[in-house]
């Protein structure tokens, strides 16, 4: 019956669900206007961008990865591996787009092989990507080693303005976040394999019968994420002329816990790409909220925390409710 | 359902007998056998101590973790709570209780935190992963917010020979090991609740409908794998000296690879308590080989992580075979 109906629940939830992230946004900015006067300083708005465009650009892989009912817990790791790798390259003297490109293709090859792993060996995907990401981070120490605290820096002029120049008032990565978002989001309404990837999520047994090439979707949308992550990586190497061991630490659980809060789900089947957008600037705002009104930053961990149960909890609930509605519980 | 019987009947009996039960502890005996061909110190009796000790401490929390993944849930928080624990009785202390009600408080209250969890994950039909994780997230944020009144400080006195306590040459806590790792592969054969963890592992609907109350059992496991991450956190900190917010980072996942190593699935209804911690003794020899070798010491996570993939690559495939 799910199967059937893919565009009716795709649309039904594109109205439900994100609107409680978009509801919790504008209240978070709402609660910033009124009470602290440096929300609207150029310099927070600006941090605010650096730090939404990252996110918001893995966050685009995961909600894919979401839909169909997978995670990638290795996102952090790998984004901290493609920019180490970007860096080490430029300066040793490699040209930006050489750099870059390895960068790039070092993320989408790790991201191909959780999907082989996945979906070929058919290992969970929790055990493959978090076995992954500490692989990951392992060889980034390796490659960082000999290299101080911050690791490595210097870079070329051209690189650097990748992550600190503007168009129209707007970061670039903030435009090619736009960019990807919108692009993402349109997929995964208009094109028949963007649509498939509900389906998959609402029902894998169905979709098998359907004649869905499961394995085919699974191995792409891992190298889409893992190809996103490395993006990031190289993004915010450029914004902060620095990549070291510290980049894209405990990324995956934030970016989970966007995914969640803008209405994805670990069982699959609902979410979009506007809706993680939502969730990443809530929890963007909600770090700048902690920073502006310069609360203890050890509590952010206890809300945010509490904010993922709750969530968890709100959508069990609701699942629970729809289905004794439908009689089947 | 008939069937559903007989095979639930069957398994418990060849789960004894199924080869594979010994698997983890010849590849340790082998990783014992490799690594001492190369090298006298790795046999000496100091290094086997050291690699025993380290384990007498952290099996603690692979305990109640590999009860749970027999029962198909994992529990994300264990690192968390084994570095909170530490920290709230210091905290405790601090706050002016002797040692003794602070530690028993600490682990109440850890323990306090999985029943909650529990709770949460069979009221409301949850994925156990999803809330473990927020609750890692939370606890971790705890430890850094009472941690602040700590800083430089250590331990009390009472505090830091806990997990020094020797009778003769041996610490107790080895002794205790043995002990209780014994104790509980006897219970988990022969004990009639923990053989309903097996059934609601392997079929929670069938152990339902046989009038197992697997929702309560579920709770109460979660409150014992919150209970026994405490109680080695507490040990850990104790051995430390001083409270130390990064005690357990990324715990969760080495005890996953120990159980899993073990012969415990991710699908459930599978897992020894003594195979787990042959796979905990399995990790630490790794890691002190490649200490001893020289092997670069960064290569250890890589390393970690490959074998997690393997081991669980091979569990798909052996669950692939029986279905």
């Amino acid at each position: 019956m799910k199967a059937l109906n893919v565009n009716e629940t795709v649309r039904s939830l594109f109205r439900s669900k994100e609107s409680v992230a978009l509801i919790l946004v504008l209240f978070m900015a709402l609660f910033l206007l009124a009470f602290s006067p440096h929300f609207l300083d150029p310099n927070n708005l600006d941090s605010l961008q650096t730090s939404i465009a990252p996110s918001a650009i893995i966050a685009i892989g995961m909600m894919l990865l979401l839909v169909h009912g997978m995670f990638d817990l290795s996102v952090g790791s790998v984004m901290a591996l493609c920019g180490v790798i970007t860096a080490m390259l430029l300066s040793r003297g490699a040209s930006v787009p050489l750099a870059m490109l390895a960068g790039l293709g070092a993320g989408t090859l790790i991201g191909l092989l959780n999907g082989l792993l996945v979906a070929w060996a058919g290992i969970n995907p929790l055990i493959t990507t978090i076995g992954v990401m500490y692989m990951g981070r392992g060889i980034s120490e390796i490659l960082l080693v000999g290299q101080g605290r911050e690791g490595f820096r210097n870079f070329d002029q051209a690189f650097i303005q990748l992550g600190v120049g503007k168009f129209l008032g707007v970061y670039y990565m903030f435009w090619i976040m736009i960019l990807l978002v919108i692009l993402a989001q349109l997929y995964l309404i208009y094109v028949p394999s963007g649509r498939r990837l509900y389906c998959l999520g609402g029902n894998e047994e169905a979709s098998r019968m359907l004649g869905i090439g499961i394995r085919r979707i699974r191995i792409a949308s891992f190298a889409v994420s893992g190809f996103l992550a490395s993006l990031a990586g190289i993004l915010s190497t450029a914004r902060f002329e620095m990549a070291n061991r510290y980049m894209g630490q405990g990324m995956h659980m934030n970016i989970i816990i966007s995914c969640l809060i803008g209405g994805g789900s670990i069982a699959g089947g609902q979410g979009s790409i506007w809706g993680g957008l939502l969730g990443v600037s809530f929890m963007a705002l909600l770090n700048n909220a902690f920073n502006l009104m310069e609360v203890a930053p050890h509590w952010q961990n206890v809300v945010v925390g509490t904010i993922l149960v709750l969530v968890v909890v709100s959508d069990g609930y609701v699942s629970i409710r729809k289905q004794r509605a439908q009689g089947r519980g | 359902m008939p069937s559903n019987v007989l095979t639930l009947k069957r398994k418990g009996f060849a789960r004894r007998i199924r080869p594979g039960t010994f698997t983890i502890a010849i590849l340790t005996f082998l990783l014992f056998m490799l690594l001492a061909s190369g090298s006298d110190t790795f046999l000496s009796y100091r290094n086997i101590y050291t690699i025993l000790y380290g384990v007498s401490i952290e099996y603690f929390a692979v305990i109640g973790f590999t009860i749970l993944l027999i029962m198909g849930e994992v529990d994300l928080s264990v690192g968390s709570v084994y570095g909170f624990s530490g920290v709230l009785t210091g905290f405790l202390m601090m706050a002016g209780l002797p040692f003794p009600p602070a530690l028993v408080l600490a682990i109440a209250f850890c323990a306090g935190f999985g029943m909650l969890t529990g709770s949460l994950v069979t009221r409301f039909n949850l994925n156990s992963m999803m809330v473990t994780i927020g609750m890692m997230t939370l606890i971790r944020g705890l430890s850094w917010v009472l941690i602040r009144s700590q800083a430089g400080k250590t331990f009390a006195r009472s505090f830091r020979s806990m997990a020094r306590a020797k009778i003769g040459e041996i610490n107790i806590t080895v002794i205790v090991m043995v002990i209780l790792v014994v104790l509980l592969e006897f219970l988990l054969r022969k004990s009639p609740l923990f053989k309903k963890v097996y059934y609601v592992g392997e079929n929670l609907s069938t152990a339902e409908i046989y009038g197992i109350k697997a929702k309560r059992i579920k709770t109460a496991m979660f409150a014992v794998s919150s209970l026994t991450a405490a109680v080695g956190g507490a040990l850990a900190a104790s051995r430390i000296t001083h409270a130390d917010v990064t005690t357990g980072d990324s715990l969760e996942f080495k005890m996953l690879t120990a159980a899993i190593l073990g012969g415990a699935s991710l699908y459930g209804g599978k897992g020894s308590i003594l195979n787990s911690v042959i796979g905990l003794i399995f990790l630490a020899t790794v890691v002190n080989g490649m200490i001893i070798y020289n092997i670069e010491p960064l290569l250890q996570q890589f390393v970690v992580g490959l074998i997690l993939i393997v081991s669980v690559f091979v569990d798909t495939k052996l669950n692939k075979e029986k279905s």
